[in-house]
């Protein structure tokens, strides 16, 4: 399974240079600054972890969703509820990149072990429907976080398709 | 092709690297540029602990704050700094090293090419440049307005009459981009001409009330004649506030149409960014670089027409409130792009410290091999972020970077495999990657891999990646004599 390390990268990698917006909506007012990859990978769990939400949102949208009755909808609740600690991460003013990037690693272990649940609960190939189906969730769900964090609206509808379709993508890779 | 041709083209590649250097805005501030890299306070600043270094200009003070890896840059006297950790770093007069250092490229590259060199037209690039040096671009004439001279042959302005012919020879002037990826004009000679050809194609009036407004200006200004003759238009206004501020143009529709612009001019550079990190050749990374970073430019200077227009507090729609709103935070990102873009664009002219220097592959592997030796995360996210933030180095570098790193921390296969899949893709790029002078990333690459299967008794990958670094190989592939 490929880690959330990696996919986080995927993620920071799709958004490149354009996570400035996170840094400009959470930075000090009227700064100018240089953007590094702290803030990328932070950011990246927290979008991971929005992506995780529409999924398990999205399985209980469908009355039919089989996956969706694997699930639970009680256990489901309580891997969203882990989740939503990193996915609602504010802190990207912190200065220290060295503490940006610690947090970032922990949420990334945080963010495996909930994958690995979920995935325990699936055969292979059920998770990989999984990441396929109720997209639309995934999409608001990340579109919301995008701009919520400085993305304007026209850059969230852009990004939100874009790295939807990069975390199927990686989520597959298996 | 043979061996001479291919050193020239790599002295050609050298001498558009300094020439994208000094032709983004303009040679002279390049000058001052690159004497202000050099600055020995600069050098000095630990970068990891907290501070600000003080720059003073006509303007006020601007500052570079820096705090354990942050950094940003402001106008504000950062209020939790203490006096005595902001350093104040005093002017330097700018040389004229640059364009003697343009001068003796081009003539070495004349000695090894006379057809390479009138090939790529360095005689006509070389008499523009001099133009900055010569007492005719005195700071009293500008704004530089050679564009005019360049766009002569297009047709005459003042006698389009009809919407249809101004909308045809708006179209034809966009070819100044050429100019300016040719190095023939100047970042700052073509980037109001630009931004006000966005601005008439995204017009809401027709395009000859724009021209009209320009002829009413100038009557109202000089008169119906001057002399005997005339008074007319040799050529539009190209500053887009002219238009903008027009009383015919309501507030809202000023910002929206202004934004508008930008934004389609963003959006250009931003696909021009975009493209750059996927390109298989430094060249071609860099000149698409190039031109993100003047269409970066461009929009930013529709940004700031709009937020300082006159008229800005009179706005009341929604949608042009709104306007107003993102254009704050999309002149804060243009900048950092720009700065960004212009920092890549230098690191692979003047060698500065920190930053890999991707036109000489010892380098690039050294800057690698040195932060692995030191840790092979922190390598990780040093290239990383020199791909993703720093626009210094396209994909296929930053995979060969972490390629190697992998092998240097352990994973030898995984790190060799990594090598082999980016030698492959650029191997089928190889015939673009010579003709555009780039370094030789694929001998040098083989040559380290069958060192790597060496060291590690993998005798038969040696001997093929051994083959594959000779001189033999690489002719073959490029169809050398």
């Amino acid at each position: 399974m490929n880690s959330s390390k990696d996919v986080v990268f995927a993620i920071t990698e799709e958004i490149g240079t354009d996570i400035s917006y996170v840094r400009r909506k959470h930075g000090e007012e009227e700064a100018a600054y240089f953007t590094g990859i702290e803030i990328g990978v932070l950011f990246g769990g927290t979008v991971l972890a929005n992506f995780l939400i529409g999924m398990l949102k999205g399985a209980f949208a469908e009355i039919t969703s089989a996956v969706g009755k694997q699930i639970g909808k009680s256990f489901a609740a309580k891997l969203i509820e882990k989740l939503i600690p990193v996915a609602e991460q504010t802190q990207f003013k912190e200065t220290d990149t060295e503490q940006l990037l610690k947090l970032a690693d922990h949420h990334q272990k945080e963010l495996d072990a909930i994958r690995g649940v979920l995935a325990s609960k699936l055969a292979p190939e059920e998770f990989e429907s999984f990441v396929e189906t109720n997209v639309t969730y995934e999409r608001e769900q990340v579109s919301i976080h995008l701009q919520r964090n400085g993305f304007t609206d026209d850059k969230a509808i852009i990004y939100s398709e874009r790295l939807v379709r990069r975390i199927q993508q990686e989520l597959k890779t298996q | 092709m043979d061996d001479v041709s291919i050193v020239a083209f790599a002295k050609r590649a050298e001498a558009y690297r300094l020439l994208r250097y000094m032709m983004f805005e303009n040679p002279i501030d390049a000058e001052q540029l690159a004497v202000n890299v050099d600055i020995p306070e600069l050098r000095k600043v630990n970068w990891a602990g907290s501070g600000a270094i003080g720059f003073s200009n006509p303007n006020g003070n601007t500052y570079i704050v820096y705090n354990r890896g942050t950094k940003y840059t402001t106008t504000v006297r950062p209020s939790h700094i203490s006096d005595d950790q902001i350093v104040y770093v005093s002017h330097l007069a700018a040389s004229t090293t640059l364009w003697l250092r343009l001068q003796e490229s081009c003539r070495i590259l004349e000695e090894l090419s006379s057809d390479v060199y009138a090939t790529f037209g360095m005689k006509k690039i070389l008499d523009s440049v001099a133009y900055f040096y010569s007492p005719r671009s005195t700071p009293k004439e500008r704004p530089l307005a050679r564009y005019r001279e360049a766009l002569a042959n297009l047709g005459e302005p003042s006698t389009l009459a009809s919407n249809d012919a101004i909308r045809s020879w708006v179209s034809k002037c966009w070819s100044v981009i050429e100019l300016y990826g040719s190095c023939l004009l100047a970042g700052d000679e073509v980037k109001y001409v630009l931004t006000t050809l966005a601005l008439f194609e995204l017009s809401p009036f027709p395009l000859t009330s724009l021209f009209e407004m320009n002829l009413e200006w100038l009557q109202q200004n000089f008169g119906i004649t001057l002399g005997d003759k005339p008074v007319g238009m040799a050529f539009p206004d190209v500053n887009v506030r002219f238009y903008l501020e027009h009383p015919i143009v309501r507030p809202d529709l000023a910002v929206v149409w202004g934004t508008g612009t930008a934004r389609v001019l963003q959006k250009h550079a931003e696909q021009f960014r975009d493209e750059a990190k996927l390109k298989f050749s430094i060249e071609q990374f860099h000149f698409n670089l190039y031109l993100a970073l003047l269409y970066y430019r461009c929009a930013l200077d529709a940004y700031n027409v709009v937020l300082s227009l006159s008229k800005v507090n009179l706005v009341t729609g929604e949608r042009a409130l709104q306007r107003i709103e993102e254009a704050r935070t999309e002149v804060a990102l243009c900048e950092e792009h720009r700065v960004v873009i212009m920092a890549s664009l230098s690191a692979v002219v003047l060698g500065q410290l920190a930053l890999p220097n991707i036109a000489s592959v010892e380098e690039f592997q050294n800057w690698v091999a040195g932060w692995a030796n030191h840790s092979s995360l922190k390598a990780e996210l040093k290239i990383r972020q020199a791909y993703d933030a720093e626009l210094l180095m396209p994909k296929f570098l930053r995979d060969l970077a972490l390629g190697l790193v992998a092998y240097i921390s352990g994973e030898t296969k995984a790190g060799l495999a990594k090598m082999l899949s980016i030698m492959q893709e650029l191997e089928k790029h190889i015939n673009e990657a010579v003709l555009l002078g780039d370094p030789n990333y694929l001998s040098t690459t083989y040559g380290l891999m069958a060192g790597i299967c060496a060291k590690n008794g993998m005798e038969s990958e040696r001997a093929e990646y051994s083959r594959r670094a000779e001189a033999s190989y690489y002719k073959k592939l490029v169809n050398l004599k």
